[in-house]
């Protein structure tokens, strides 16, 4: 029982509802996350892209204000120099203007002339000192002043010098605004100075660290082929290595070149990333690289802290399930253990009180009912089956009553047996000796059971009243017909034969009143159904005239008389014994040999239960015979 | 057993098919009920299709035919099988029972 019973838990309702449920929130869970997983980095990435831009607008204007500062202040120093050729002067100018502006780290004017050039120099050192000096002279093609003059020839306007490496004992990178400053000679422009004031890079570098949206993102600024803010120079060659191959990377260059604010895609395979990017006034470009990977890497925490919020949510859901269902189902539980005692036989058990309202309830209700009726069936059971007992014994005894009505102290030339279909039947047969004469007969009633147990009763009894009397056999006859005729209120009626033989004429009267022909086995000859005239049988109109015949018999003559159980003995296919075979049987040899009376009643008996195969007797079986 | 009945204007035609025994008579006795109760009955029972007969359907045939004849009308048993007819013949019913 305890194993049965730890088996039957582990299939329980509420565990599979519970994992039913929680499987199908989690599927629908799965589903959303999947879903929100493929909009959500969609939008993500745009909202993104879009928030870069906004940042690099934002770096753009950071950018643009001090970039406008040097410039303002280097054509006001440009406005001194060209009023005043006076070096000593400009270079005063100069280092006043290096040291109050807190943008500009250096500054210089060059002076172009035929044999090289001159310049007076300033620039502030780490400390915060200002150095000025002039500089005259042996100018390499990679100095500084020989590349802005290269530039100036080249541009012919103000422009914003590529970062260089600050001239001095500076370990400074540098980018200079230029000012060349023309003048009118013969209707020619000549180059007569160029004022330059240089802004450390280090700042715009700093100020690009500072805008990164992203740990992992690159904000640069793009002067022609240098790059400002990115220090990585294996990094940088890299790019320069997938520029030369890309060819969208070759158009993004275009774009930068030509001054586009826009926005791009890049990348291929896991390297996915987007560049915004937008132009300076002086023809650089800030530019915003990010890579998808990072800015989804947010999305992919939240999805993540989701995914752990979802299973911890779905295991409450399935506990939470259990217990609900489990204590929703327990009614049903107990109501099962309830109905295993009642089937063990404790019909009286507790049922457990359920007052929800609801389906429980009305098993409940149903299992209520059930109880009851079962215990009111039980009792009208016991009550039936007393009162059958009860019938029953008083059958019994019925019976022993009806079978000490038949006579069983046969003399020599006698044999009978009667063996009634049910408890009681309406067979009879009886005998009497008077004189030299005996009295026979053998009977019918209409029916079976107790009914016709009581007409036999009736009919014997009026048979017995008229045995022995000295009359006409069709008078005998006629007396027991209206005796039973008047207790007959049923129109039951018996089938009779009877006789009388002198034994010692075998002189026979016989009156056959609707009963089976009776079998005449004489001792030499055919044995035959001894034709009688049709009489009706008895019981049903009292002044109906019998007629009686007589028969002289030889000696050793034998009389076979039987009821219908005999010669209609069903098989279970519904064939019959037959009145052939009953009349093949009475003239074989093992009846002309028969010992005793006994004997041959006992010998049909047994040939009609060998011809039933034990099916079922549906009617009384009655045999009689007689020898003379 | 089948039984059918059918009325065709003063005549009642009955037709009876199969076993008439223990199991049954109390089902053939309620199946003909409404033979018992109309006036002046005029009842023709054709029995070519009924095999058996048991002495308790000779009771309810016997039932049948005082009712019948109680209430002034007629009543006959027609074309039964030989064997059938023995039993009516030999319980002597024949005698009292108009059987054509």
């Amino acid at each position: 029982m305890g194993s049965t019973g730890k088996k039957v838990k582990k299939k329980s309702f509420s565990r599979r509802l519970s994992r039913t449920v929680t499987l199908f929130v989690a599927v629908i869970f799965v589903a959303e996350m999947i879903m929100v997983e493929l909009t959500s980095s969609k939008i993500i990435a745009e909202e993104a892209a879009r928030s870069t831009q906004h940042m690099l607008h934002g770096t753009i204007g950071e950018l643009e204000l001090p970039l406008g500062e040097v410039e303002i202040a280097t054509r006001a120093v440009s406005s001194f120099v060209m009023t005043s050729p006076n070096m000593a002067t400009t270079e005063m100018i100069m280092k006043r203007t290096v040291e109050m502006d807190t943008l500009i780290c250096g500054g210089s004017v060059i002076y172009p002339s035929s044999d090289g050039a001159k310049a007076t120099m300033s620039y502030e050192d780490s400390s915060g000192t200002v150095h000025s000096f002039p500089m005259a002279g042996g100018w390499s093609d990679d100095s500084w002043v020989m590349q802005c003059l290269a530039y100036v020839d080249q541009y012919r306007a103000p422009f914003w010098a590529p970062p260089y490496m600050a001239e001095g004992k500076r370990n400074q990178r540098v980018t200079a605004y230029c000012y060349p400053i023309y003048r009118e000679v013969e209707g020619d422009s000549v180059l007569t100075a160029v004022v330059t004031a240089e802004l450390p890079v280090d700042w715009m570098e700093r100020k690009c660290e500072s805008l990164r949206p992203y740990p992992h993102a690159l904000t640069t600024v793009v002067c022609g082929t240098s790059i400002i803010g990115l220090r990585d120079s294996i990094l940088m060659a890299q790019i320069q290595e997938a520029v030369a191959e890309d060819k969208s990377l070759q158009e993004l260059q275009e774009d930068m070149k030509k001054g586009v604010d826009s926005m791009r895609r890049i990348g291929s395979g896991s390297q996915v990333g987007y560049v915004v990017y937008g132009p300076l006034h002086n023809g650089w470009t800030v530019s915003i690289v990010c890579q998808y990977k990072e800015v989804l890497q947010r999305s992919s925490q939240i999805h993540f802290n989701l995914l752990i919020i979802g299973i911890i949510v779905l295991l409450l859901l399935y506990v939470v399930c259990r217990i609900i269902i489990h204590r929703m189902s327990s009614p049903i539980t107990q109501l099962s253990d309830a109905a295993l005692r009642m089937a063990k036989g404790d019909l009286n058990t507790e049922l457990p009180e359920i007052k929800s309202g609801d389906e429980m309830m009305h098993l409940h209700d149903s299992f209520v009912y059930m109880q009851n009726s079962i215990t009111e069936y039980i009792e009208e059971l016991k009550t039936t089956t007393a009162a059958n007992e009860r019938m029953e014994s008083e059958l019994g005894v019925a019976r022993n009553i009806q079978m000490g009505m038949l006579r069983t102290d046969f003399p020599a030339n006698v044999a009978a047996m009667l063996v009634p279909a049910k408890e009681v039947g309406g067979d009879l047969y009886d005998f009497v000796q008077k004189d030299n004469y005996l009295y026979f007969t053998i009977g019918d009633v209409s029916g079976k059971g107790v009914p016709a147990s009581l007409m036999m009763a009736i009919t014997r009894a009026g048979l017995r009243f008229v045995a022995g009397m000295n009359q006409p056999m069709d008078k005998l006859l006629e007396r027991v017909n209206v005796s039973v005729t008047d207790t007959n209120a049923n129109n039951m009626f018996v089938t009779l034969f009877m006789g009388r033989i002198n034994m010692d004429t075998r002189h026979m009267e016989f009156c056959n009143a609707g009963h089976n022909p009776i079998i005449v086995v004489p001792p030499a000859g055919d044995a035959y159904f001894l034709k009688a005239k049709p009489n009706l049988a008895i019981g049903l109109f009292d002044d109906f005239a019998y007629e009686a015949e007589s028969l002289d018999l030889e000696a050793g003559t034998r009389l076979i008389l039987y009821t219908d159980g005999v010669n209609e003995a069903e098989r279970a296919d519904q064939s019959l014994f037959g009145n052939e075979r009953l009349l093949a049987w009475a003239g074989s040899d093992k009846v002309r040999r028969a010992a005793s009376e006994q004997e041959v009643v006992d010998g049909l008996y047994a040939e009609v239960l060998q011809y039933t195969e034990g099916n079922q007797q549906n009617d009384d079986i009655t045999i009689m015979s007689i020898k003379v | 057993m089948e039984v059918t009945i059918k009325n065709e204007g003063e005549k009642t035609y009955v037709t009876l098919n199969g076993r008439l025994d223990t199991t049954n008579a109390d089902q053939f006795q309620t199946d003909i009920q409404p033979l018992m109760t109309m006036p002046k009955p005029d009842i023709d029972i054709d029995c070519t299709d009924m095999s058996y007969t048991s002495s308790q359907g000779l009771r309810i045939f016997l039932s049948l035919q005082k009712s019948v004849l109680a209430r002034g009308g007629k009543m006959v048993m027609l074309h039964m099988n030989p064997q059938v007819k023995e039993v009516f013949d030999i319980t002597g019913f024949s005698n009292i029972i108009a059987i054509r």
